[in-house]
């Protein structure tokens, strides 16, 4: 009997530890199936989620827990891995992965707030350059954001979650721009609605064709290029810059008048600047003549675009002005008499910057049958030597009460067709010309020496008003000064073989007279 | 709390004071540069400091230097035009608690200090 | 276009030739082009630049003065693969200077070398391509920037 309950008991053991170890089998097995389960669940949300997900410890080593995206966004074949830092000075500027790596230090010691700190993440929205296959490069953002991990309270890794924004980026850099464009376009459609398609078209060929020359003479290839070149070279293009600021200041285009003005600015820096004038030298100036172009296009199109209704509101202009609105149909050659208004425009603006009180009075700006070629000449002309009147002719309002002059000073512009030609008389009532005042001038420029001068009769004076680079006011204004105008005048004349002619007062009136023969 | 601010504008010590005076801050000092603001500094004791940048003799970076040498507890708010990531890294890295950038609202200014004392107290 | 960045483009030219040869470029009247195929040389370095700016800058050069500054380094051989070198390593150190002074502004590649008109380079509208004509010993070489904002 007792045999037979020890065998029992046995067998009871057996079967007891038995169950005991099934149980425990099965519950590692359950434990395991969890395990796995749960490892499972996160290979799926980390080969699923599209932000990249990673683990930086207190070293900045990247973890290797990934998300499998994550490599994509560096275009990597394998998982990231190494010095974070390390890792993305290959794909931003050196200037970020030095501030990453003090804001990462702030963000792993515990004196700063994570919150207060986010602002200043230099990795937010960054610009990332991923090199393509055939070497070129392509430009994405990435938007890095870190966080804390705390393990029993204190930090012991940072999540890194990392976002493509390209799209979203790129979107609000061209909002961005079309809303500048925007108002840039407006800007420049405020300052052209006043001028008629006609003189405007005019005058894009005019600044065209002046800024070809001005690359021309850059391109050209000539003797060399040693200083006394490059010398030549800027007071050429200086010529051609300051006949594109006066037909500008003629129509009111201040963009063109200004940007002419800063680029003849920029060629009197560099001649005074430097003993030794090279290439180098130059790099401003291809500068602003790239971005004269690039305005000059622009006006194009938005003239384009708009020339109806310009051609509209300039007809109500020249009502409004008053000299020849008696009859103006759109059929009238609408240039000529946009001449006349365009004198009268530019007076008024320079008498303005300069104080000075002007009558104009304009005949003869508005016959049919003048050549196109000689209503240009005519008016560039007539604008520089208007400007030099306002300028340097008439006198100041106290002068001109000293001497009992009128208050409001006069000047003649007078367009005549003679048996002989073509005459524009352009007179003003001011101080005349200096003659000695000039012929010191002279020499101070170095156009004549010391010795020479003393020989030249005074008479003889006035020539030395059209050379280029004379100029007899000590500081330049935009309006005159630098002496780039006169000549741009005798360049005019002699190319269209004209007769130029100056009669004067000192102290009564100063007359100049270009003739250009017919035919 | 004790605080003292710290701007060579006289304009935004009396702005900063008076919207500190109204939170029942007790303004225990004022400087206008760096140099100034140390030797304060040492004798006052403040807890809260609001710090410029951009001053004459020591700029804010400098101060805060020094500042964190004496006692590196002082909550420093540094209030400030330049608004750079780089120089606002380097102002948290060498000290500072916060940052506020000019121009600042009143309240602006009223929920930064706020949050510099939040766990204190 | 900035103006120093420019310069330090030209400067950097200009310094590879002083150095390496002790005899200096001279720098030309700077110009602007809207086609860039029209201006390229024998060789052409291209650096592709990203950040701030972007888009490339060449250094394009005749077989003729390659020849010569190969010798002047004291290379007598001068087949075509070492004039595409040559024409590679000039674009590498002026990129080199460019990325110590700008790093933190733009990002270089390492320069790719064409040979004579490709044909595929870019032509734009309006005048906006920068040369610079770089003048040694009497043999003129370019170098074209073609940047925007």
């Amino acid at each position: 009997m007792s045999k037979t309950l020890s065998v029992i008991a046995a067998i009871l053991t057996v079967l007891l530890y038995f169950l005991v170890i099934v149980q425990f089998v099965l519950r590692l097995s359950k434990t395991d199936v969890s395990a796995v389960q749960s490892r499972q669940e996160t290979d799926s949300i980390m080969s699923t989620i599209s932000e990249g997900i990673f683990l930086l410890d207190k070293k900045l080593s990247i973890g290797a827990e990934q998300s499998s995206s994550l490599k994509a966004m560096f275009k990597s074949e394998k998982d990231l891995e190494g010095d974070f830092l390390d890792f993305i000075s290959h794909y931003v500027t050196q200037k970020n992965v030095d501030l990453a790596r003090e804001y990462l230090a702030l963000l792993f010691g515990d004196r700063v707030k994570e919150r207060l700190v986010e602002e200043l993440n230099p990795l937010k929205e960054v610009e990332v350059s991923l090199v393509r296959r055939d070497g070129s490069f392509e430009s994405h953002y990435l938007d890095f954001k870190f966080k804390r991990v705390l393990v029993d309270e204190k930090i012991s890794h940072l999540l890194c979650s990392v976002n493509n924004v390209t799209k979203q980026v790129l979107l609000e850099q061209e909002l961005n721009a079309t809303k500048e464009a925007q108002e840039a376009q407006l800007d420049m459609l405020k300052s052209i609605l006043h001028v008629d398609a006609n003189k405007l078209t005019l005058f894009f060929d005019q600044v065209e064709s002046s800024l070809q020359e001005v690359n021309q003479t850059l391109e050209v290839k000539r003797k060399g290029f040693s200083d006394a070149e490059m010398r030549k070279i800027l007071n050429k293009i200086a010529s051609n810059m300051h006949k594109v600021k006066g037909d500008a200041a003629a129509l009111g285009l201040h963009k063109f008048e200004f940007s002419a003005h800063d680029f003849e600015d920029e060629i009197d820096r560099i001649k005074k600047d430097n003993t030794k004038i090279t290439g180098k030298e130059l790099l401003p100036l291809i500068t602003l003549l790239r971005m004269m172009f690039s305005d000059l296009e622009d006006m194009k199109e938005l003239v384009n675009k708009f020339s109806g209704l310009s051609d509209s509101f300039t007809q109500t202009d020249s009502t409004i002005t008053g000299n020849h609105a008696a009859v103006v149909t759109p059929a009238e050659k609408m240039s000529d008499i946009s001449v006349a208004d365009t004198l009268r425009q530019l007076a008024d603006t320079v008498s303005q910057r300069n104080d000075k009180l002007i009558k104009t009075n304009i005949r003869g700006l508005h016959s049919q049958h003048v050549p196109e070629k000689i209503v240009s000449a005519v008016q560039s002309i007539a604008v520089q030597f208007v400007r030099n009147s306002i300028v340097h002719g008439i006198e100041s309002k106290a002068e001109r009460q000293t001497l009992s002059k009128p208050e409001y000073a006069t000047i003649d512009v007078i367009f005549i067709q003679t048996s002989k030609g073509y005459l524009l008389t352009v007179r003003d009532d001011g101080c005349g010309i200096d003659e000695q005042a000039i012929i010191n001038k002279a020499v101070d420029q170095g156009i004549v020496s010391t010795e020479k001068a003393a020989t030249i009769p005074l008479a003889k004076a006035p020539i030395f008003l059209f050379y280029p680079g004379f100029s007899s006011k000590d500081e330049a204004s935009v309006d005159a000064g630098r002496g780039f105008g006169l000549d741009v005048v005798k360049k005019l004349v002699d190319d269209m073989d004209g007769k130029l002619n100056v009669t004067y007062e000192k102290g009564q009136f100063c007359q100049f007279r270009v003739l250009f023969s017919i035919g | 709390m004790r605080i003292m601010v710290v701007d060579d504008s006289e304009i935004i010590r009396i702005k900063i004071a008076d919207v500190l005076a109204d939170e029942n801050f007790e303004i225990v000092g004022k400087a206008n540069n760096g140099v100034d603001a140390v030797k304060q500094f040492q004798l006052l004791r403040p807890e809260i400091m609001t710090l410029d940048i951009t001053m004459p003799l020591m700029d804010g970076i400098e101060t805060i230097k020094k500042i964190v040498e004496i006692d590196d507890k002082v909550r420093i708010l540094v209030v400030s035009a330049l608004a750079d990531k780089a120089t606002l890294l380097r102002a948290m890295s060498l000290g500072a608690y916060g940052f506020l950038c000019k121009p600042f609202t009143d309240n602006d200014l009223a929920e930064a200090i706020e949050e510099l004392i939040e766990d204190l107290v | 276009m900035n103006d120093d960045n420019l310069k330090m483009f030209v400067e950097g030219t200009s310094r590879y030739f002083e150095t390496v040869t002790q005899k200096p470029a001279i720098i030309g009247a700077p110009f602007l082009i809207k086609d860039i195929n029209e201006y390229l040389s024998d060789y052409t370095g291209v650096i592709g630049i990203s950040g701030d700016y972007k888009g490339a800058v060449f250094f394009t050069a005749p077989q003729r003065m390659l020849r010569q500054l190969l010798a002047a380094i004291g290379i007598l051989e001068s087949d075509e693969d070492k004039l595409m070198d040559l024409v590679g390593e000039v674009s590498n150190t002026v990129s080199g200077n460019a990325r110590r002074t700008f790093g933190d502004k733009f990002m270089l590649s390492t320069p790719i070398v064409l040979k004579g008109k490709s044909g595929s380079v870019k032509v734009s509208k309006v005048e906006e391509v920068y040369v610079i004509p770089i003048v040694w010993r009497q043999h003129q070489a370019n170098l074209i920037i073609n940047l925007e904002e």
